[in-house]
């Protein structure tokens, strides 16, 4: 069941056709403010990524852009190496995410579906793990890689993603599960189809969209995740793409090239998140409260 | 071995120092996030031409990866050339020589812009999606007995939202308490330690000074100080609710 929101339900539509012009004015001076601070840090990105050194430090600045010089890119690519990290970043997260899909798929499949002892507890507990920081985890993480010899390598890496986003994705994957029909499970036993086949023919089509926003959700956690990154990947061949980032602090911090850099690592997870925005906002939403 | 670990950190003051500052950054961070998320939430109900539009904007900051976010806005933020600083410089709200990242309490108000730009789409969201809600018959009764904009806002809306503004609080409090990637950019804890955090401390003292029991015995610390304030004003708000029944 999903929440749409009808912007007819407002609690302040009744007195929408009261308002008088000084309130017009000062809903629409509101809403620019509002739209500035949301979309102006981004557009400064993109702007910055087009300009140089000097132009990036010119007084005043240019809040308009004088030209479309890619540079900043070739730069990025051809200096400082960017398409390495893009493929180590592409490598954690794509592993990541098909792991914690499967996993987390039967996992949430299991328990809503299967009612065995200690569901609900288990269900419980999941939502507490969301309270555990990762920095508190940082030390044990640290101390199990160095044991399984994995230290700086990226196995270090996907294991804890793994690890940290089953609980959300079961989260969110139960809301699915829970959502599909009884009557449709019931039928297909009826049809002879064991516990397997029900889950794979006949469950799986039916979350199918669910899966897909989940792995989306998971898929944008790890593209950008930096605190473990950064802590246990120590090779410069190995940096993903946040941890990347800091290659741009020398002497001076080259903004033109990480600005550039920051726009490569961001489009993908926008453009991911507006395929999925209807997700977003009112799975999420529900997701959150209950 | 053991307790001495903990006597040890108990003793220095920079941890104390730490706590301190951890307690500073959380609260604002989570009162600005609240009020900004609240205001725009209230905002966006409203309707307006092009409310629509903004709404579908306002994830931009939450998608944005934090580091990013920490980049950009120290970015804008720098002392001559940054686009902030600029502004407040020709409206002669700042001294000429100011810079955000000379003081420790400059330095921490800058992240903590940040940081709010990145946390209030949450609570807009939850907010916009729960105000949307709100049975309309309340509000028409209201209406019919003569509330005005602010007791309807006091005596309907209000109550209505006020369990996703405490889940929403909890969630942005947990995260802040833990948020690591906006100040390491911003300020790396700097200047002179005066925006170290627990968090930036944990990471600092693990993977820079490689004092892996102080890393994890600050950790504990730091759990269970979270754990402990989530669960003394889950009492203290039981407390009131009580006292108000009787």
């Amino acid at each position: 069941m999903s929440r749409k929101t009808n912007p007819n339900n407002s609690s302040f539509m009744l007195i929408r056709s009261r308002r008088s012009a000084r309130q017009k004015l000062l809903i629409a001076v509101l809403a620019i403010v509002l739209f500035l601070i949301i979309v102006f840090p981004f557009y400064w990105i993109v702007l910055s990524s087009f300009k140089t050194f000097l132009e990036i430090f010119e007084v005043p600045p240019s809040i308009i852009p004088v030209r479309l010089d890619l540079f900043n890119y070739i730069e990025a690519f051809e200096v400082y190496q960017i398409g390495t990290f893009i493929l180590n970043s592409l490598f954690v997260t794509i592993i990541t995410v098909l792991c914690t899909t499967i996993i987390s798929t039967c996992a949430s499949f299991s328990v809503t579906r299967l009612e065995f002892k200690g569901s609900k507890q288990f269900q419980n507990f999941l939502k507490m793990t969301q309270m555990f920081p990762v920095v508190v985890l940082l030390v044990p993480l640290f101390l199990m890689c160095a044991k399984l010899n994995l230290y700086g390598t990226q196995g270090s890496l996907i294991l804890p993603y793994i690890a940290l986003q089953i609980p959300v994705s079961v989260i969110l994957l139960s809301t699915y599960f829970v959502d599909i029909p009884m009557e449709i499970e019931e039928a297909a036993i009826i049809d002879g189809c064991n516990l397997f086949q029900t889950f794979t023919y006949v469950m799986l089509p039916l979350a199918v969209s669910g899966i897909v926003a989940v792995s989306i959700y998971t898929f944008i956690q790890v593209w950008q995740e930096f605190l473990i990154a950064s802590s246990f990947i120590t090779k410069h061949s190995s940096y993903t793409l946040t941890v990347g980032l800091t290659t741009f602090h020398g002497e001076f911090i080259n903004w033109g090239g990480l600005m550039a850099t920051s726009v490569i690592i961001a489009v993908p997870a926008m453009v991911l998140f507006t395929v999925s925005q209807d997700f977003f906002i009112n799975r999420l939403a529900g997701g959150v409260k209950e | 071995m053991g307790i001495s670990n903990y006597i040890k950190l108990f003793s220095d003051i920079r941890v104390w120092a730490a706590v301190q500052r951890t307690f500073i950054w959380t609260f604002f961070n989570v009162g600005s996030a609240l009020l900004l998320g609240l205001g725009s939430a209230l905002l966006l109900s409203g309707g307006f031409r092009g409310s629509g539009f903004i709404k579908s904007l306002v994830l931009i900051p939450w998608v944005l990866p934090s580091v990013i976010t920490g980049y950009i806005w120290s970015l804008m933020l720098q002392e001559d050339a940054g686009i902030i600083s600029y502004c407040l410089k020709l409206l002669q709200i700042v001294p000429k020589d100011f810079s955000w990242f000379r003081t420790g309490a400059t330095s921490m108000a800058a992240a903590i812009m940040a940081n709010t730009w990145r946390a209030f789409p949450f609570f807009t969201l939850m907010l916009f999606a729960k105000l949307n809600t709100i049975p309309q018959d309340h509000v028409e009764a209201a209406t019919i007995e003569g509330a005005n904009r602010k007791q309807l806002f006091r005596y309907v809306t209000f109550p209505y939202i006020k369990s996703t503004i405490i889940t929403c609080t909890y969630l942005c409090f947990i995260w802040s308490f833990n948020a690591y990637d906006i100040l390491k950019v911003m300020t790396n804890g700097g200047p002179a330690e005066l925006t170290t955090t627990m968090s930036i401390m944990v990471q600092r003292e693990a993977f820079q000074y490689y004092e892996i029991s102080n890393a994890s015995t600050m950790s504990v610390i730091m759990f269970f100080l979270m754990v402990g304030i989530i669960v003394i004003v889950n009492l203290a708000g039981k407390l009131l609710r009580k006292v108000r029944h009787v």
